[in-house]
């Protein structure tokens, strides 16, 4: 039951009254004297006032005192204690300790999000910060890597100058070998002719031999027909030798009888002697042929020998010949063999002619590329330094607001919100 | 003028008489004979009678190897002997007056002299009883058996 302060000021006095009412009226019927009851009664009515103002003043004073003290509190940002009022009967000091309890809740809650709020934003720009210097190092790695490209690209330029060079040099080289393959091709040409030109001169020869080896071979059956025929005169003189013998011998015993003739056979002695003369003529006549004979006969074994040497030699030739001409046809074949490679090689030589020249336009093509590259890479050195310094600046940024929420946290921090938290 | 028929031996011309010859034959068939030895050939039929064949350079010591295959028939009267010799030449007419004395080296003297000639050699004259009588001799030192020396005596 709610008691207005005045309302209990004044049932107060009514209980003095009324207790001094009843000591006045209670005391005559009390066994004391006479002229004491007027001072009891006084005194019993001070008494019960004393005792009942005391009591009110006593718990108006100490609820005045607790809401002082709450006010001090709140004042000095501690918010954890609630403003306890004990009231047997409420009044308004339980409406004032109320009201402050209600600033102290909603201050509580205020100072709590603001708190939060700190607290998320230092968080915020710790990892703003944090973020910042690693996007600086990226940038700063992104500028180093321009830089190295940047380099790279002026390498690779140089390069690309080079390959154009040796290209040209490369085309000049191919087309230096176009013309030696051409010159092979025409050295093959007419190496092929020359060759076919021994080929036949070789044929010719073959045939030339063919034929004299064969009249070698008639000249050698006539040969042998000779030195018999001559052999058959030999025997011949031997018959003639031997009848020159005989008639030597005859003449010899011819004239012997004639001597035993005497006078008788001096005539037949001349004739006799006539006749030794002419055997005599005739032995040494067969001997000289026999002589002859035997010359012709050791002459013929000679040119026997000699044609079977040269039948040899001939036959010797022959095969040479033959070999030569089967080497011609190796070097003919050859020869076309090559012409054929050195047109070919020619005529990768005219393609590759070709494709040197493409190559050469297409390292042109990288040239300008390379350029443009190089370029990029510059705006993207520069661009790379313009966002470093941003961050730098974003970076400070950063470091600014967490100094701010810093701030926020140690306004926050007065505020006490609870019995054991400190902020 | 003498007919002469002239043979070779050691390369020096010989000559005989040609009334001691009777025939010259080539080649005839010579029938050794037992201990004939190297004097004595053989024996030869001529006509139907037999002849010893006697070796002229061995019997006179003459070195030469050389025989000629006909053989000299020795005329009858003279001896009946067929002679073998290096080798039988001519019938020369010889002047046996321009005989001249000549030295014999043989073992004994069978030799009557040496002729001259202009265009040839000297022709040594055989002395046909000389060399008769050696090889009577030997035919009789030795019983009528042929052997020579007495090599082959036993």
């Amino acid at each position: 039951m709610r008691v207005e302060i005045s309302y209990k000021f004044i049932v107060g006095f009514l209980i003095v009254i009324a207790s001094v009412v009843v000591v006045s009226l209670t005391v005559p019927y009390l066994p004391v004297l006479p002229w004491l009851r007027q001072p009891l009664t006084i005194a019993f009515g001070l008494l019960v006032g004393l005792v009942v103002g005391a009591a009110f003043s006593r718990a108006f004073t100490r609820n005045i005192r607790r809401l002082t003290e709450a006010g001090d509190r709140l004042s000095q940002g501690d918010l954890s204690e609630e403003v306890q009022i004990q009231n047997i009967l409420p009044d308004e000091t339980d409406d004032i300790a109320a009201a402050m309890n209600r600033v102290q809740a909603s201050l509580r809650e205020l100072v709590g999000d603001i708190r939060g709020v700190a607290l998320r934003a230092a968080k915020a720009s710790l990892s703003l910060s944090v973020t910042a210097q690693q996007m600086t190092a990226s940038s700063h790695e992104v500028a180093n890597t321009a830089d190295l490209i940047s380099k790279g690209a002026e390498t690779q330029a140089e390069m690309v100058e080079e390959s154009n060079r040796l290209f040209k040099e490369m085309a000049v080289a191919i087309n230096q070998v176009a013309v030696s393959a051409q010159k092979v091709a025409q050295a093959a040409e007419s190496t092929v002719s020359t060759a076919q030109g021994g080929g036949d001169l070789a044929r010719t020869s073959t045939e030339t031999i063919r034929q004299v080896l064969a009249e070698m071979e008639g000249s050698g059956e006539q040969m042998v027909s000779f030195v018999a025929r001559v052999q058959q005169i030999g025997k011949i003189v031997e018959v003639i030798n031997g009848i020159a013998h005989k008639t030597n011998l005859l003449a010899l015993n011819a004239t012997i009888e004639a001597a035993r003739a005497g006078e008788y056979g001096r005539g037949f002695t001349v004739v006799a002697e006539e006749i030794r003369k002419l055997a005599d003529s005739t032995t040494d006549s067969s001997a000289e042929i026999t002589r002859l004979v035997e010359g012709v006969q050791e002459e013929g074994v000679r040119v026997q020998d000699s044609m079977a040497q040269v039948v040899k030699d001939m036959e010797a030739g022959r095969e040479a010949v033959n070999r030569t001409n089967q080497a011609f046809g190796e070097i003919t074949r050859n020869a076309e063999d090559t012409r054929a490679k050195a047109d070919s090689i020619s005529e990768l030589a005219q393609r590759q002619i070709v494709g040197a020249e493409q190559i050469a336009g297409a390292i042109e093509e990288i040239d300008k590329v390379v350029s443009d590259n190089a370029a990029a890479t510059e705006q993207v050195s520069a661009a790379t330094q313009q966002q470093s310094a941003s961050m730098e600046e974003m970076a400070l940024s950063a470091k600014d607001m967490s100094a701010m929420s810093d701030e926020l946290l140690a306004f926050v921090k007065q505020f006490k919100l609870e019995q054991a938290e400190k902020v | 003028m003498t007919l002469t028929l002239v043979f070779q031996m050691a390369g020096q011309d010989y000559g005989l008489e040609i009334d001691a010859v009777q025939e010259i034959i080539e080649s005839p068939a010579v029938y050794p004979v037992p201990k004939g030895g190297h004097l004595l050939k053989g024996v030869l039929n001529v006509h139907g009678e037999v002849l010893p064949v006697v070796d002229l350079p061995a019997l006179l010591n003459f070195s030469d190897a050389s025989r000629d295959e006909r053989i000299i028939v020795l005329s009858p009267e003279f001896r009946s002997l067929a002679l073998v010799v290096c080798k039988v030449g001519r019938i020369l007419p010889l002047d046996l007056e321009q005989l001249m004395e000549s030295v014999d080296v043989g073992a004994d003297r069978c030799v009557r002299g040496v002729i001259e000639r202009e265009d040839e050699g000297p022709v040594h004259l055989l002395d046909t009883d000389a060399v008769f009588r050696i090889i009577e001799r030997i035919f009789k030192e030795y019983g009528g058996d042929y052997g020579p020396e007495g090599d082959d005596r036993g």
